[in-house]
């Protein structure tokens, strides 16, 4: 998920490329050839660390979602759903596996990623900074946030940077399922009991604003969308992506008989779209300001696990450390003998 | 069928991995690490997986039939037939993993004799489900010889979590499966969770005699309350 952060203020200051104008005209003819640039390859500073703040915080996305919809795993109201769920939220720990191993190649370290997300340095996607009040919340995530989220991503499979794009090719996949599970999710409610289907109604109300603000800034206001676009990061602009959100969408949800919740949403014949109402921007800044509904929530929830399983994580190391030390020891008798 | 395994059986087998698969899905998205949130899953996964699979078939095998969800969430807490070590919460992760040994211990015995049982329904779920808990104790089995042979303090929590869980095993060795030899079966369980521990530099405690077990069930009852709530406040509904 989530390129939101390649919208948001840089509070890097030392972003300057070290490399010297030659190496940086050399790195963007090989950038117009649409080459892949791989973890040995000589790279401008700026963008090595443009990449890190992208994927760690792609990465930080993709671990912090498994709160909001880990929510309902122990409630889920079938056990085929709770399976489902279950391997849907792993996946999306496994994505933030690949991801965060992907920027360690550009010499990114684990720990320090996961330092900068719990002392509030680096952000997360602002979508999941919303609760999940209810079951249809879950369908409604698979089917409009995972909906978003392919349509920020597919892109990022032709992103220039090797391994970011290959990581991509396997994460759009299993979002794509995501999208399909969370549609069904929707879909029983829909055709289910008139509370089921007052379920979703009311969730797609609470979810469909903050999912249009996913695709992040309008690209007037956007800081890092041109240098982006020149590296061979982004592809398509914010307002691009949330306009064929929009236009993909609509007639799903008329599928399912459920209306979105914007009086001025309405097909323009003469631009070939849908015209849809004003982003509440204040909302937007508000919650990746830190005052969202659960910032403060998930944040502590991430901390809390990290230092909760930090005894575990060292007695791993200890007992490697006292297995390696005894396997060289035996070795050594073996060599005296 | 003449050579059905018994249904308290199928149901004995079925709420322990139910009941266990809903405590290890509690640290989806809290584990101690990435790798950790995602191995503890894949267990829950499994387990899950042999519950649903023995249910169904209790399900098709009643008159009237009936479905997998109905006793899953429309059975009350004193119709569940599981062993109590399952459905304990979880305390810290050194209580999850050790449990996870010692009820993986438990269970490959009980799905490698039932892979040769004559009621080939149960037969085949044995057979995977053997595979899966081979798999499930290796993990376990080297956690726990992480934690006693780790730092002072995992050692003093692997401790903590055997003085814990250790009252719960006389219930667990004594229970009956149907198909199996208990005699066997708890050898095999001692040899397994000893060589572990001894491995681990940890005593393997005696298991002592088997009290009366909790028939309250307090922890089940609450696990039960929220796993079952949404499906009972829709008792009519699909999903």
């Amino acid at each position: 998920m989530y390129t939101q952060s390649l919208d948001l203020p840089n509070t890097d200051a030392g972003n300057t490329d070290s490399a010297g104008l030659p190496t940086e005209a050399a790195f963007l003819a090989r950038i117009a050839r649409d080459e892949k640039i791989e973890p040995q390859d000589a790279m401008p500073e700026a963008y090595r660390k443009s990449l890190i703040r992208q994927i760690s915080q792609h990465a930080h996305s993709e671990v912090v979602g498994m709160l909001p919809e880990g929510n309902w795993i122990t409630r889920a109201p079938s056990l085929k759903r709770k399976e489902i769920l279950l391997a849907k939220v792993q996946d999306e720990g496994g994505h933030g596996l690949y991801l965060y191993s992907a920027a360690e190649t550009l010499g990114a370290s684990r720990d320090d990623m996961i330092d900068a997300l719990h002392s509030g340095k680096a952000k997360y996607s602002s979508i999941f900074n919303y609760p999940t009040d209810s079951w249809a919340d879950i369908g409604t995530i698979g089917w409009l946030v995972d909906g978003a989220a392919i349509m920020n991503q597919v892109p990022l499979c032709r992103c220039s940077y090797g391994p970011y794009a290959r990581a991509m090719i396997r994460v759009c996949k299993e979002e794509s399922f995501h999208q399909r599970q969370g549609f069904d999710i929707v879909r029983a409610l829909c055709e289910g009991t008139p509370a089921q289907k007052q379920l979703a109604q009311e969730s797609v109300n609470r979810w469909w604003w903050p999912t249009l603000m996913m695709f992040g800034p309008h690209d007037s206001d956007s800081e890092h969308s041109g240098q982006a676009n020149a590296w061979g990061i982004k592809r398509i602009s914010n307002d691009d992506l949330r306009q064929t959100f929009v236009d993909v969408t609509v007639p799903q949800a008329a599928f399912l008989g459920l209306t979105l919740p914007d009086p001025l949403l309405e097909w323009n014949a003469e631009r070939g779209h849908y015209d849809f109402g004003p982003l509440d921007w204040d909302e937007f800044w508000r919650v990746v300001r830190g005052d969202g509904p659960c910032n403060a929530e998930r944040l502590n929830d991430r901390v809390e696990a990290f230092e909760k399983g930090r005894w575990v994580r060292e007695a791993a190391v200890a007992h490697a450390a006292r297995h390696a030390a005894r396997a060289v020891s035996i070795a050594s008798e073996k060599i005296a003998a | 069928m003449p050579n059905a395994l018994p249904e308290k059986t199928l149901l004995t087998l079925a709420d322990t991995c139910l009941l266990w698969g809903h405590r290890l899905s509690e640290w989806c998205g809290h584990g101690p690490a990435l790798e950790e949130d995602i191995a503890l899953t894949n267990t829950a996964l499994d387990v899950i997986g042999q519950a649903r699979a023995l249910l169904q078939l209790v399900a098709a095998r009643r008159t009237p039939a009936t479905t997998e969800d109905a006793l899953a969430y429309f059975r009350d807490s004193h119709e569940f037939r599981n062993v109590t070590l399952a459905e304990l919460p979880n305390g810290d992760y050194a209580q999850t993993i050790l449990r996870s040994l010692l009820l993986a211990a438990w269970f490959v015995p009980v799905w490698e004799a039932l892979e040769k049982h004559a009621d080939r329904q149960v037969a085949a779920i044995a057979a995977n489900a053997a595979k899966e808990a081979r798999m499930q104790l290796r993990h376990a089995h080297d956690w726990v010889v992480r934690f006693g042979d780790g730092t002072p303090e995992s050692r003093q929590r692997i401790e903590a979590a055997i003085g814990a869980l250790w009252p719960s095993c006389a219930e667990l060795l004594d229970t009956e499966i149907d198909g199996t030899a208990r005699d066997a079966r708890r050898a095999a369980w001692s040899n397994v969770v000893a060589a572990a521990f001894d491995e681990a530099t940890l005593t393997f405690p005696v298991v002592g005699a088997l009290h009366e077990p909790n028939s309250a069930h307090a922890d089940r009852f609450a696990l039960l309350a929220e796993m079952q709530s949404l499906a009972r406040q829709h008792p009519d509904a699909v999903w």
